[in-house]
């Protein structure tokens, strides 16, 4: 497989803010890579030097095995960019608009007709080809906004956080979109902040903090790198002090809590935690109900290598 | 040339305004050019009469002679020689204009000193500029004698001579009884109201659509793009100055319309064009720099009006600069507008091209390009701050 995208020891710095702290990336071709991290993690702008829309103080790009500098326009048009914001023109319709960003790549008139039709038909908008985009909801306009960073059929499409502040089926289905566009051969480069996305579409992840990437892997072996196990949680109506003592050393007990008749344990990596925790519920003979048990998630790794929360950075 | 017919698109999408602001410059052109060129204001001239009083402190002969030569011409008001009382007469307007001979003025002129007289004038009293210039011819004249070595009172005696001539006014007509100014003047009035809507039309226009292009995400939507940016640059700039070459162009032929093909045989048409054109480039880099300041369509349409309206107010358009204060005549140097209004009366005064005409016009014409270079450079530096994305 091709390396489509090589970033080496990337320096940015805002004044004394660094912003980007010696990073390194490689995305191989046809990988839905996604970049995780909390707001300030410098995601985006990782993103804004890899499209030359930033100057960087050190390190080098490589783009389909060529530097990329602010002209390299022979690499760009196999790139599609799709930001956070919706950006369009008002004052076009849907057609017009992708049109517009689809002609900036596209000269020859009857192919861009075509890609724009495909476009169209891709983010299924063809009842709204004529519609002003004030008159589209939120999702889509999210859905134009796609469409006009992919009309040209890129062999890298970059998606900033394209889902922020977007109703849940509206994500949805620009998640499906975004595998459908991998399918068809794209690779794909993810920012986010919700680590759900991440596992739901991305084939691997980088996880940023402070303008580091902290660890790269699939999300199996994201997880495999802690030592953080599943999560129990049981509902129990009485629990005393010297029995929640008892749970809490029983082997491989990482963290417990009991609040609201709901029992949490998180277990360090082993194996029969859930069996020997109901084995002690019964030779206490203390009653309980429902029983739920959760593998760790990507903000368990984050939680684990950083100290803090992914959420609510 | 996708951007540039993207650009055509969306002037298309703002038509309706555009031809709005058209058809009410035209109205408001046509409606000021024949109000301000009715014949009855040309060929009618009737001496103006002012309410004066003289107090003659002096009693000399040539005091006694300027009095008389002012009640001639005015209409004379008799208040007694009291400061306070001065000041009541001219609050209530009893009087217009109150002139004090000063004592021993006839003594100090003859020894040769300089003496004025002292006049005092209702602050808004247009009428009190006709007084000013009877005194000043009186006392030219008769300098003018006294410098000949005439004696006191036989220059009094030439000077009252002088001005008893009564002067005819005749205005010039041509064979069918038209103003022979009546073109020319119409041409000056009409082109005068070009600048309100270039710089209306090229705000609404020009600023909002270059706005559009310039909106951070659209922007680096477009620098991600495989077209050189340059390309995309060109390509706006072009268009630009197509639309703005093509209002004036526009603006032109209206204005030949409305005064009936009457300015096509004269050489001020060309003046009027190139004068009409220098501006164009003020309104595109006004536009540019706006667009580059204000990214939301309402905030440049309050611009259009607050610019356009400014600069028309300011610059002498609306408002003719010699009644403004002196203060707003100054300030109105730094608004292109002036520099403007300037070469337009110099063409409309223009019978023959001759080369201080050329110099004055091209003078004003460069003051108006400077504005545009100036207005751009403001622009392009703010544009080069925007596009630092932080």
């Amino acid at each position: 497989m091709q390396t489509v995208v090589k970033i080496n020891n990337l320096v940015k710095r805002y004044g004394d803010l660094v912003a980007l702290d010696h990073f390194n990336l490689e995305i191989m071709e046809g990988e839905i890579f996604g970049l995780l991290g909390p707001n300030g993690s410098g995601k985006s702008t990782t993103i804004h030097c890899l499209l030359s829309l930033l100057e960087y103080d050190k390190g080098d790009i490589k783009v389909f095995g060529e530097e990329m500098k602010p002209d390299s326009y022979h690499l760009k048009k196999d790139i599609g960019i799709i930001m956070q914001n919706v950006a369009v023109f008002d004052r076009l319709t849907v057609e017009e608009n992708i049109d517009y960003f689809c002609g900036l790549y596209i000269k020859d008139k009857k192919k861009k007709k075509e890609l724009v039709q495909e476009a169209i038909d891709f983010v299924e908008l063809n009842d709204f080809k004529k519609f002003y985009p004030k008159k589209l909801s939120g999702g889509l306009l999210r859905r134009l906004n796609i469409a006009c960073g992919i009309a040209h059929k890129p062999k890298l499409i970059i998606l900033d956080e394209p889902t922020v502040a977007v109703d849940p089926q509206s994500r949805n289905n620009i998640l499906e979109g975004i595998k459908r566009l991998n399918k068809e051969g794209a690779t794909i480069i993810y920012t986010t902040h919700y680590m759900e996305e991440v596992e739901q579409i991305c084939t691997r992840i980088a996880i940023m903090d402070k303008g580091k990437s902290i660890a790269v892997g699939t999300k199996e072996e994201l997880k495999s790198m802690v030592k953080t196990g599943e999560t129990i949680q049981v509902d129990v109506p009485k629990l005393m002090e010297n029995q929640l003592e008892q749970i809490s050393k029983l082997p491989h007990t990482k963290k417990l809590s009991y609040e609201n008749e709901v029992l949490h344990v998180q277990y360090t990596k082993g194996k029969h935690n859930l069996i020997r925790l109901l084995d002690y519920f019964r030779e206490q003979d203390i009653a309980f109900g429902r029983v739920t048990s959760e593998l760790p998630t990507l903000n368990d790794v984050f939680l684990e290598i950083t100290g803090k929360e992914l959420r609510d950075q | 040339m996708q951007v540039f017919n993207t650009y055509f698109r969306l002037v298309q999408r703002k038509k309706r305004l555009i031809l709005m602001y058209i058809i009410i410059f035209t109205a408001i052109a046509v409606v000021m050019m024949k109000v301000s060129t009715q014949d009855e204001n040309l060929e009618k001239y009737t001496r103006r009469s002012v309410k004066i009083s003289v107090i003659d402190r002096d009693k000399s002969s040539l005091s006694k002679s300027l009095k008389a030569y002012l009640t001639d011409q005015n209409e004379m008001v008799s208040i007694p020689d009291k400061e306070k009382r001065i000041k009541d007469e001219l609050y209530w307007r009893n009087v217009e204009y109150v002139l004090i001979i000063p004592e021993n003025f006839q003594q100090l002129l003859e020894e040769g000193q300089k003496v004025d007289v002292i006049s005092k004038k209702i602050d808004d009293a247009v009428n009190a500029v006709y007084v000013d210039e009877e005194i000043k011819l009186f006392m030219s004249l008769f300098s003018l004698y006294q410098s000949a070595d005439y004696s006191v009172e036989d220059a009094i005696g030439h000077v009252e001579k002088d001005v008893a001539h009564e002067v005819l006014v005749n205005t010039v007509t041509k064979e069918d009884g038209e103003s022979a100014f009546k073109v020319a003047n119409e041409g000056q009035y009409y082109f005068q109201y070009v600048p309100y809507v270039l710089v209306s039309v090229c705000i609404l226009a020009i600023s909002c659509i270059l706005a559009m292009f310039y909106q951070e995400d659209v922007r680096k939507r477009c620098i991600c793009s495989s077209m050189k940016l340059k390309d995309q640059n060109q390509q706006l700039v072009l268009a630009s100055l197509l639309f703005s070459f093509g209002v004036t162009i526009l603006f032109i032929i209206i204005g030949i319309v409305v005064t009936k093909g009457e300015l096509l045989g004269q050489i001020n048409l060309l003046f009027y064009s190139i004068n009409a054109l220098a501006f164009m480039f003020v309104s595109i880099a006004l536009a540019f720099m706006l667009a580059n300041l204000f990214h939301s369509e309402t905030a440049l349409n309050g611009c259009s009006n607050v610019f356009s309206l400014g600069f028309c107010f300011l610059g002498g358009i609306f408002v003719p600069l010699w009644v403004m204060p002196d203060s707003v005549v100054t300030f109105a140097h730094f608004v292109p507008t002036y520099w403007y209004v300037q070469a337009n009366d110099a063409v409309s005064y223009m019978t023959r091209v001759t080369s201080p005409f050329l110099k004055e016009f091209f003078l004003n014409v460069g003051v108006q390009m400077c504005f545009a270079v100036a207005l751009l450079s403001i622009g392009l530096v703010v544009s080069k701050k925007r596009r630092v994305f932080s």
